[in-house]
């Protein structure tokens, strides 16, 4: 649960894993995320469950539990009552059984992936990478990753199952992957060495993430970007971009925000303001003491041009937020699935045990005072890949978005 | 981080005296008198008046969250450059007396608030140690419990500005800290400002070198690493920012 949890919230993995803590110091850690949450946790009504009975019953669990694990397991029994995103209670060892703890340091994926009709789909692969040598395509089904069968993933954590097996690939603790793939009803063995992430390993407090970024223009005179996460230098990388291709005389920028769960939330408005004419906010974080805007302030030489975000259902948190905020403008088109609807503002602290708690402190809301959690940003043009466009080698969000960029809709 | 850099010139600022002679705030006699005995604990007097610039630099750390920052302030006269470094991003604060920007990676360029040039003016050499130039009135609110220590309250005044509560120990008169709301561009952000350790200076005035700050969920601590005085500050550091 540690890893993929974390990251989806957009905000961080932690990698160090602790020896055993002692009862008395989970009570303490128990404690006070009690005391955080009672304080500062957004929802006053604690989705309408009677949370000061809850938490004196998980107490008293608590002291009663005689592993560690099931201390720890009721804990994370008590806030999953509370049904929201962005909030987890992270041990100090690893929580996961079903596949080999990823302890190593972080590696080059070489390909992306999609969930398309409940299998894992390969719908990018980096060129010129090991993978790409070893033959992986877009539209490969993986089936399997070394013995584990990846569709049983998808059954048990659902739409979380995509950051998990993602962050399982950044840190896989061996050298070589052997992915068993189908690929137009043939079944094959594709293994290939991973190399050490060639990307920039960005850490900010407890949020910690391989990013990635690509830029390129397009041969119809559209510059495209993808970053990972929003962190500090994808997200810098990305305003040069945008500047770069407004100087160069662009029709139009593609965003791609597929599969970018977040990150720093104000980093939605360090990219925004990149194409704003005038003042505006993104929407508002309403916490239980103030209610904050996303403040976006018009520069004197913005991108002018047409804008369409890619996003898709593992798009979350502070992409959910830019995409719902710039959706309010004409020449903003928001194209692909309906996103995560986790987009809780959050914090994440340490406790005395040496967990690491998250929990949101405000609820997220756009200018139309539409909240995101649990719904997420309805594309203004709904697209999703389909595993033969991907055999045909096609990406038809980028084929939408090139589309209206040249239509000029 | 606006409210991290306001925070230490906030601070400061509690210690100053007000005098007997008739300033622009309104304020009773016997909050006159108390704030007085106040800057008189603080060691703050005509050594104050020696002071030309101002430079302090802080390292923060956000508790709990494996943050830390580093902020620089320099101020001269009615001019100050804040810049706070956090988590690879740079936000720079400028106030040229009556005009102020700020530049980010969030924001960009941008002219600073009324209500954030307010601030900051307040902050500046030239109201630090005349606070009672700056505000409007300054009101004495009786007794009221703070950190665990019975205080003396005072309430800031101004117009444009929330009211600041400031609090001195009754016990040894010394600033223990403030409940203010800060203006942001993302809103109003209640704050309250602790302050954990105070240290004389060499001109014989006391000033907090050890603070923690907390804004809601965040809880910030603040170490002095350095505070000099009458250092060549060139001004073109308080110039707009350029694109």
């Amino acid at each position: 649960m540690k890893y993929f949890k974390l990251l989806l919230i957009g905000f961080f993995i932690v990698n160090q894993f602790c020896s055993a803590q002692t009862s008395s110091k989970i009570i303490v850690a128990y404690d006070e995320m009690v005391s955080l949450m009672n304080k500062h946790y957004f929802d006053a009504t604690y989705s309408g469950v009677n949370w000061p009975e809850l938490t004196k019953e998980t107490r008293q669990k608590i002291i009663a539990a005689e592993t560690q694990e099931d201390k720890y397991e009721h804990i994370q029994n008590l806030l999953k009552n509370l049904k929201h995103s962005h909030l987890a209670f992270n041990p100090p060892f690893a929580q996961e059984k079903e596949i080999e703890i990823p302890t190593g340091y972080p590696k080059n994926m070489d390909f992306q992936f999609d969930s398309v009709n409940g299998n894992w789909v390969v719908t990018a692969v980096n060129e010129d990478s090991p993978a790409e040598e070893a033959g992986l395509r877009p539209g490969m089904v993986i089936k399997k990753l070394n013995k584990w069968p990846t569709a049983e993933l998808y059954k048990k954590h659902g739409a979380m199952a995509y950051y998990y097996l993602r962050n399982t690939l950044h840190f896989y603790p061996k050298s070589k992957i052997k992915l068993t793939i189908d690929f137009k009803g043939e079944e094959q063995v594709i293994s290939y060495k991973l190399n050490a992430f060639s990307g920039k390993y960005e850490q900010l407090g407890h949020i910690m993430d391989p990013s990635e970024f690509r830029e390129k223009t397009l041969d119809e005179n559209i510059g495209y970007i993808h970053f990972s996460i929003y962190l500090v230098n994808p997200v810098r990388k990305a305003i040069k971009a945008i500047k770069k291709m407004r100087d160069q005389g662009v029709d139009g920028i593609i965003l791609d925000l597929r599969n970018n769960p977040g990150g720093m939330a104000m980093l939605s408005t360090a990219i925004a303001k990149e194409f704003c004419t005038e003042n505006y906010s993104l929407g508002t974080q309403k916490g239980r003491e103030t209610t904050l805007k996303f403040p976006v302030f018009a520069q004197p030489k913005p991108f002018k041009g047409k804008l369409v975000i890619l996003s898709n259902k593992y798009s979350a948190s502070t992409s959910e937020v830019m995409a719902a905020g710039m959706q309010t403008n004409k020449s903003t088109v928001v194209v692909g699935e309906v996103s995560a609807g986790m987009a809780l503002p959050s914090v994440l602290v340490s406790l005395p045990d040496e967990s690491v708690f998250q929990y949101p402190v405000a609820d997220f809301k756009t200018v139309d005072n539409k909240t995101l959690e649990g719904i997420g940003v309805i594309p203004d043009v709904e697209v999703s890949h389909t595993l033969e466009s991907l055999e045909a080698g096609r990406d038809l969000y980028i084929e939408t978005a090139i589309k209206i960029i040249k239509e000029g809709k | 981080m606006t409210k991290l850099i306001s925070s230490i010139a906030i601070c400061f600022a509690l210690l100053l005296p007000l005098t007997a002679e008739q300033k622009k705030a309104k304020m009773t006699p016997e909050a006159v008198e108390l704030m007085a005995k106040i800057g008189k604990a603080s060691g703050v007097g005509e050594n104050v008046k020696k002071i030309k610039t101002m430079t302090q630099k802080a390292t923060m750390t956000v508790l709990g969250m494996n943050i830390t920052g580093k902020i620089a302030i320099m101020a001269k006269g009615d001019k100050m450059h804040i810049e706070t470094k956090m988590a690879s991003m740079v936000e720079t604060q400028i106030l040229d007396g009556e005009e102020g920007w700020a530049e980010s990676m969030t924001t960009g360029i941008r002219k600073l608030s009324t209500a954030e040039l307010l601030t900051l003016q307040g902050d500046s050499l030239k109201y630090m140690f005349n606070q009672e130039d700056f505000f409007d009135e300054i009101q004495l609110a009786g007794k009221e419990q703070f950190n665990g220590e019975e205080c003396y309250k005072f309430i800031y005044i101004k117009e444009g500005l929330k009211p600041t509560q400031n609090f001195f120990s009754v016990k040894t008169l010394l600033p223990v800290g403030e409940k203010q709301v800060i203006a942001s561009p993302m809103g109003e952000m209640p704050t309250t400002v602790t302050i954990k350790k105070l240290v004389k200076h060499e001109l014989g005035f006391l000033y907090p070198s050890q603070i923690e700050q907390s804004m809601g969920a965040m809880k910030m601590k603040l170490s002095i690493d350095s505070f000099s005085i009458n250092d060549n500050i060139d001004d073109a550091i308080f110039e707009k920012p350029q694109d």
